[in-house]
């Protein structure tokens, strides 16, 4: 399945390019992504989805496949599997960044497969969610890129100055029942280093953001689907309803031979 | 005393308080001390190697006690079977239960867990790991043929496993110059067969013998099978299908589950069960259909059929089943239907794809063919403007013409499609709806009134075995029963056929009690069960009553005859002598002479004094292998409503007049009716399995395959002509099928019929409103 989405960020080109070159940054734009580790344009990591009754959480690894800084391309290419399960998941997303003078009009094209239970949930619910979670990705890219206007040059540097609060760093990637382990300590350590910068007392935008993006949540994809998913539900209420209605018609009926 | 007779009696089903309220031996619920549960872990991938495949992990879960891949079992599971290789080149790769080096479609078996409960199982299955290396999927039957297409079967070098072909009469001639020349491709959407009750199996191995329980519709085929694959010796398994909820063909394979479970229960030496959830079952019980039909016709201009020109792409899916080759070819004698014509030419290629496997469900290949002509010979009307019942009164055998021997080389016994349509007509109202319809379009009114008519024929009674042997099936189609009447005067009779829903308790009851004048409550009807009934090929293609209750009535007469001579002896009178009326024997002119059929049996269950030579007990074999099939046919009319604004379509009226022969019980062979035509109009209007562009089945649950319950359809009006078949001396034909056969073209006619002036020739099934719209939108843009 192949998803475009676009937007437009307030920041020249250069800006909106360095951080689409930040995977600390550009992956907790992920809906439900934990980051487990980085090294160098690889890192490994998770992803929670909730369908439904169904919490499911890849565990995969991704990373920057090209960058071409003259045409502004990025493509990134992710696989994953599943935790509990036997499905798969791939992405190869590019993203394109076009210089419109203050602005940046981003581009981003997404080849995505599933395979396993999600893949069978429904016709078109896949892509619809699917579009929903590139959408939202988008979205938070946007954030990003926007919150990135102060400058690169003022982005979170590597450097392991002061030991990142835990509740933020050590994502609490539990899906509800079924307790999954941390992230390694030497992943942990490597990632605490590469973000240290947004320690308490200081307001870095990478601070903003994981406080206000709870990144290990599991998204719920019914909840983003939304009306696509309402009107599967519809029919199954206008059965009971119809139910319903035949057993009083019948009681009547019966209650009048008496 | 006489009483009145059974056959012909609505007796309500003496199987369906059981079956009902659910309290009765379903596999499912059978218990064994010890018994473990298996869990199927199966591919994700429509089409991927297997690089690696490690089980040991989950042999450390919580209650497991086994796992095992395709190496464990590499050396004795053998190949899955497909008992029809219906051509001599037929490529035919092996199916293996549990895949080893590469998957063909999602939902392949790959793996097992064997562990104390179903949900340890279950959850066992997350820690065996399986690397995958994804391979292109091979979807689209056309792309699949065209040259350097991927292949499924890479060893193959071809995704064709065969081409068939069938010509009949002198094709050249009916086509030159032909005034009237129409063609059209239909497309036969994928179905799932959706039987209430999932596919379940128990195994238990005691020594090294095996007794299988299985929701199969096939115990005897199943037995022999696993017995060829297994090497287990035969009669060291027994197959029990205990009651069975439904099948509709889907039960009728040898399924890599079932040999699984009997190669880890010989391994483990322990019972085994194993229940499908519905959702496994939509990806791994066969499909359905699945096919593309290039269908053109050739006629003169008063609408005779001079040819028929069929070429047919069927979808094999990954693998071949166990008749799914054939399938097609049950469709290839019934193209012509009902209508005479001078030549035929089918021609059907096989085709693999990377997705689940087909084979036989409800109609198997005469549903394809009766809607392909059906639709065809309305557009003949249109194309004559001539009334579509006309254009077919005007090809149709007339019924002082049977037995007639039709362009496909059948022979037609009995039939009269006059009498069927004539009364459905009436039932209808057709004229009052043509006029009313042309009303509605004269005003415009958005929703627009259709009407559809299916003129079907079937060839039912599956099937004489000298006819199956021509075509290359590796089975016979003979059925057997035997009747005892045990010492008490009560009657047990024992069939061949294995009954999931049909009625076999009820109606092979009615038929014994009049054939030996005892009380229906009397006649207990054991079957499916290969150590009480040791020879019998099951249930499958309208068979059970036109081959099966003929096999009862064969046997019921050798009882007979044997009680007869045993009376004459107790008598003293001479055989010649004795009557046989009302369950009683007596002595021709001795008025007071009467000797219950009850007294016989328990004087020869003594065998104090039997004649000479004559065994004791009152039983005995039959067997029947039919000459010919048996024709079921009627006439079925449809009115819908389509709101062209929205593309909704509703089924308005529905009349189905069907002439099944003889009938034994009127209540079941409506519900055989009902149901069928649930089924039939499904695939018209609401059921699909669809496949994403990656081959993910994404129909796997009941929200999103449409399978219609009561408020989805309209109230029926059934009736029947009677015109007994000549084939077999109960005169029946069969109905198992009837409903589903018919129903489909009826329906997608009426919606056609309703969008014509729109210059809507087709619309795809299934009529789904989206599909309904989008066709009034494009006519409506071509136009304007």
């Amino acid at each position: 399945m192949e998803l475009d989405h676009e937007f437009t960020v307030p920041v020249p080109i250069d800006h909106a390019w360095a951080v689409l070159l930040d995977v600390e940054r550009v992956a907790p734009c992920m809906p439900g992504a934990t980051l487990d580790s980085i090294d160098g344009d690889e890192f490994t990591g998770r992803l929670k989805v909730k369908l439904g009754a169904m919490t499911i959480t890849y565990k995969g690894a991704a990373r920057i496949a090209s960058k071409d800084e003259a045409s502004h391309t990025v493509t990134m290419e992710g696989t994953g599997k599943e935790s509990r399960g036997a499905g798969t998941a791939s992405a190869t997303v590019q993203a394109q960044l076009h210089d419109e003078g203050d602005t940046t009009r981003v581009t981003v094209h997404t080849k995505l497969n599933v395979t396993g239970r999600p893949a069978q949930f429904g016709r078109n619910i896949l892509s619809e969610v699917g579009g929903k979670l590139i959408g939202r990705f988008a979205d938070g890219l946007h954030e990003e890129i926007q919150r990135g206007q102060v400058g690169p040059e003022q982005a979170p540097a590597a450097g392991p100055e002061q030991p990142a609060p835990t509740s933020t760093q050590v994502s609490p990637a539990t899906d509800g029942d079924h307790p999954t382990a941390p992230r390694t300590e030497g992943a942990a350590a490597k990632t605490a280093g590469a973000a240290t910068t947004d320690g308490p007392g200081r307001t870095s935008p990478a601070h903003q953001r994981r406080e206000q993006r709870p990144t290990a949540d599991a998204i719920d994809l019914l909840e983003v689907a939304g009306p696509a998913v309402a009107k599967r539900a519809a029919p199954v209420a206008a059965g009971f309803i119809a139910v319903f209605t035949i057993w009083r018609v019948f009681r009547r009926r019966r209650g009048r031979h008496r | 005393m006489t009483t009145a007779p059974e056959i012909g009696s609505s007796r309500k089903r003496s199987e369906d308080a059981r079956l009902i309220t659910g309290k009765t031996q379903w596999t499912d619920n059978i218990q064994l001390p010890g018994m473990c549960y298996v869990a199927f872990l199966r591919s994700p991938h429509a089409h991927a190697r297997i690089t690696n495949i490690d089980v040991s992990p989950a042999k450390g879960r919580t209650g497991v006690i086994a796992a095992f891949a395709g190496q464990d079992f590499a050396d004795e599971q053998g190949a899955l079977p497909c008992a029809w290789p219906v051509t001599e080149d037929m490529v035919h790769p092996d199916y293996l239960p549990l895949a080893i080096n590469e998957v063909r479609f999602v939902g392949e078996p790959v793996a097992i867990v064997v562990a104390r409960d179903r949900y340890a199982a279950a959850d066992a299955l997350e820690a065996i790991e399986v690397d995958y290396e994804p391979l292109p999927p091979v979807l689209d039957m056309e792309e699949a043929l065209k040259e350097g297409a991927d292949l499924v079967h890479g060893d193959k070098g071809t995704n064709k496993t065969y081409t068939w072909v069938f010509e009949q009469g002198d094709n050249e001639a009916a086509w030159r110059d032909a005034p009237v020349v129409i063609e059209r491709r239909y497309i036969q959407q994928r179905l799932i067969p959706s039987a209430m009750e999932p596919r379940a199996v128990v195994v238990a191995p005691v020594g090294d013998e095996y007794t299988m329980w299985s929701a199969t519709q096939v115990p005897h085929i199943l037995r022999t099978v696993l017995s060829v694959i297994t090497a287990i010796p035969e009669q060291k398994i027994r197959v029990i299908a205990p009651d069975v909820g439904g099948g509709f063909g889907s039960k009728i394979g040898v399924t890599a589950e079932e040999v699984v479970l009997m190669l880890a229960a010989r391994r483990l030496g322990r019972p085994l069960k194993w229940t499908e959830s519905r959702s496994e079952g939509n990806l791994t019980v066969h499909h359905g259909r699945d096919q593309i039909q290039d269908i053109a016709i050739a006629a003169d201009r008063d609408g005779k059929l001079r040819g028929l020109r069929v070429k047919l792409l069927a979808d094999m899916g990954a693998y071949l089943r166990l008749v799914g080759p054939g399938v097609p070819l049950l469709g290839a004698f019934m193209y012509n239907a009902i209508y005479k014509m001078d030549a035929l030419s089918f021609t059907c290629s096989g085709v693999f794809t990377n997705k689940t496997p087909t084979d036989a469900y409800r109609g198997a290949g005469r549903p394809e063919a009766t809607y392909a002509i059906e639709r065809l010979m309305d557009e003949l009307a249109v194309e004559l403007n001539l009334d579509p019942i006309e254009v077919r009164r005007r090809n149709w055998i007339k019924h002082e013409e049977f037995p007639y021997t039709t362009i496909a080389g059948l022979t037609y016994d009995s039939g009269n499609y006059e009498a069927a349509t004539e009364k459905a007509l009436q039932a209808f109202e057709y004229d009052k709806l043509r006029a009313e319809q042309a009303d509605r379009r004269e005003r415009g009114d958005p929703v627009q009134l259709g009407i559809g008519i299916s003129t079907y024929t079937e060839m039912c009674g599956i099937a004489p075995s000298r006819v199956l042997g021509q075509l290359n099936f590796g089975g016979g189609g003979w059925e057997h029963a035997s009747v005892r009447m045990l010492a008490t005067g009560k009657v047990e009779a024992v069939i061949g056929t294995s009954p999931h829903g049909q009625g076999h308790d009820t109606t092979m009851a009615q038929i014994i009690a009049d054939k030996l004048g005892v009380p229906w409550e009397d006649v207990k009807v054991l079957h499916g069960d290969t150590a009480t009934s040791h020879k019998g090929l099951d249930t499958y293609g309208s068979r059970s009553l036109a081959i099966g209750g003929v096999a009862v009535v064969n046997a019921c007469d050798k009882v007979l005859e044997k009680a007869k001579r045993a009376a004459a002896h107790l008598m003293e009178a001479s055989e010649q002598d004795i009557e046989f009326a009302n369950g009683a024997f007596s002595v021709r002119g001795v008025a007071e002479s009467s000797l219950p059929i009850q007294d016989v049996a328990f004087a020869v269950n003594l065998a104090h004094n039997l004649p000479d030579g004559m065994e004791p007990s009152l039983d005995s074999d039959a067997t029947f292998d039919p000459e010919n099939f048996s024709y079921p046919h009627g006439t079925h009319l449809c009115a819908v409503d389509v709101d062209t604004e929205t593309g909704f379509v509703k089924i308005r009226k529905y009349v189905a007049v069907d002439d099944v022969g003889k009938v034994i019980n009127p209540l079941i062979v409506d519900g055989q009716v009902h149901g069928g035509l649930a089924q039939g109009i499904a695939q018209a209007l609401y059921e699909e399995g669809v496949y994403d562009a990656d081959g993910n089945l994404t129909t796997t649950t009941l929200a999103d395959y449409l399978v219609p319950s009561a408020p989805d359809l309209p109230t029926f009006h059934t009736d029947r002509t009677e015109t007994p078949a000549t084939t077999n001396p109960l005169g029946v034909k069969g109905v198992g099928e009837a409903g589903t056969i018919a129903s489909t073209p009826a329906v997608v006619g009426a919606v056609v019929d309703a969008l014509r002036p729109l210059g809507i020739n087709d619309v795809r099934m299934p009529c789904t409103p989206e599909r309904v719209w989008q066709a009034i939108k494009d006519a409506r843009g071509g136009a304007s």
